[in-house]
């Protein structure tokens, strides 16, 4: 099953700049609630959304990009951020034709299993790059904090690409 | 004209699973490689340099989406404070009053210390210098504590240099760009920062765990009497990047494997912050000045001799 939109210009420049934009939010100093909330994983939501609907928009180079400047950002290793993200990818792209036509539950249901894997895939890294056991809940915390903020995501992105013009016929 | 999210079409499910696209895997075969190359290299100038460069090109990006954030927490702390403007002002009020007695007796205990060393002629160790420098960033992410500030290179800052705020020590700078520095928070699991509890004159080395504690699980010898809740912690010096004596914390809780410590300031959510710019005495000149001393005690000793005798 082929995606028949057509990525121009303005659809890339959009899903890049949601990508690179939801990854610069997570170094900004929110502090939400005095610090009580942490930031979400956004990027991983756009990837999610943009991977279901759009995946010509945001290719997996741009991901791995993404990944990349955000691992830059944080001043971590090399990798991890640029891995999770595609692994991300990976599996929306893998799973798109099951989720084509779902109700809003089911894409949650879907996004947190993906969400609870690839973070777990990022703790088993981040612990051999860190060479001890990290610790699990503060990363559980903000994934579960991501899953929150999911269903009024899907709302906007629902939004977002009902503006946008379809130039070939869609899936279905 | 469907879409995957506006299609109405149920579809049979895992099935029909679609292969990713080769590109996907290799990239992903390439991020894992990173990240095994950054385990053996993390370090390494290639990935300092990349990061240092990075921080450099988009600290101004930072400030701009930090602006709007910080004006909105600004205006909804003015909200908060509104309503507590009676309490905070008593509270304000008490604390001053504390404050002035220890400024009068922090003033004459610093008469009493320049003519000790005036007495014995020890060498004073330069003033520090202080880099003020704006929070522009903070990480985000659920493991690696740390902040960007908008002082770099430039302005003074460099690597190791300690950073504190209003409360004590936060953390200290790990890179550092031409205008933007990274600063690693005390309670990151890679911070370990030599410390002093001054009560029982012992050294121990203090690690962060990720969470709001920092611990304790390291000492250089047997404390000379027993560890209590509410000792104080200072910076030991000992690891010639930060000065001795910046406060750090007091004991919040005494475990098997050694002291939890409750941060005066934790960094989280700081804002303005100062970098301290500081250099460790050099042995030599230090050798030069016990020369010095050696002979103005042989002087006194003349001059004493005659007298006694």
């Amino acid at each position: 099953m082929d995606d028949r939109h057509i990525a121009t210009t303005g659809t890339l420049s959009l899903a890049a700049l949601l990508l690179f934009g939801s990854a610069t939010l997570i170094c900004v100093p929110i502090n939400l609630l005095e610090g009580l909330v942490p930031t979400p994983f956004l990027p991983l939501v756009v990837i999610f959304l943009y991977g279901l609907d759009r995946p010509s928009s945001l290719p997996p180079w741009m991901s791995f990009a993404a990944g990349l400047y955000l691992d830059l950002l944080l001043g971590m290793a090399l990798g991890p951020w640029a891995s999770v993200f595609l692994l991300m990818h990976a599996a929306v792209v893998w799973q798109r034709s099951y989720f084509a036509g779902r109700d809003s539950l089911v894409l949650l249901t879907g996004f947190g299993i993906a969400l609870g894997g690839v973070l777990t895939v990022y703790w088993v890294e981040m612990s051999v790059l860190g060479g001890r056991v990290m610790p699990l809940w503060p990363l559980a915390y903000q994934g579960l904090i991501t899953a929150l903020v999911f269903a009024p995501a899907l709302l906007l992105f629902r939004r977002l690409i009902a503006k946008q013009p379809v130039t070939l016929g869609g899936l279905g | 004209m469907q879409s995957a999210l506006f299609s109405k079409l149920g579809r049979s499910g895992l099935r029909e699973a679609e292969r990713p696209p080769a590109n996907l895997l290799v990239l992903l075969a390439v991020s894992f490689f990173l990240t095994i190359v950054s385990i053996y290299g993390a370090q390494a100038s290639v990935f300092e340099k990349a990061r240092e460069s990075l921080l450099d090109r988009f600290a101004p990006v930072l400030n701009v989406f930090s602006a709007p954030v910080r004006y909105v927490g600004n205006r909804i702390g003015d909200v908060s404070d509104y309503f507590a403007v009676l309490e905070e002002n008593e509270r304000l009020r008490e604390e001053n009053e504390a404050l002035r007695i220890w400024m009068h007796q922090a003033m004459a205990m610093e008469q009493r210390l320049a003519e000790y060393e005036t007495l014995l002629n020890s060498r004073v160790v330069d003033a520090n210098r202080y880099i003020p420098a704006q929070v522009i960033a903070e990480n985000g992410g659920p493991f690696r504590r740390a902040l960007i500030l908008s002082a770099g290179r430039e302005a003074g800052v460099r690597e190791g240099n300690a950073v504190v705020d209003g409360g004590g020590l936060i953390g200290h700078v790990i890179t550092v760009g031409k205008n933007a520095s990274r600063v690693l928070l005390l309670t990151d699991t890679n911070s370990h920062v030599p410390v002093y509890i001054e009560a029982v004159d012992t050294e121990g080395l203090l690690t962060g765990n990720s969470g709001s504690r920092i611990e304790i699980k390291e000492f250089s010898g047997r404390p000379k009497g027993a560890l209590q809740v509410g000792m104080r912690v200072v910076t030991s010096g000992t690891d010639g990047t930060l000065p001795r004596g910046i406060p750090v914390g007091e004991i919040s809780r005494l475990t098997e494997k050694g002291v939890e410590v409750r941060p005066y300031s934790s960094g989280q959510g700081a804002y303005l912050v100062r970098v301290i710019e500081y250099a460790f005495p050099d042995p030599s000149e230090a050798e030069g000045d016990e020369d010095a001393l050696g002979e103005t005690a042989a002087v006194v000793g003349q001059k004493a001799g005659p007298a006694d005798g």
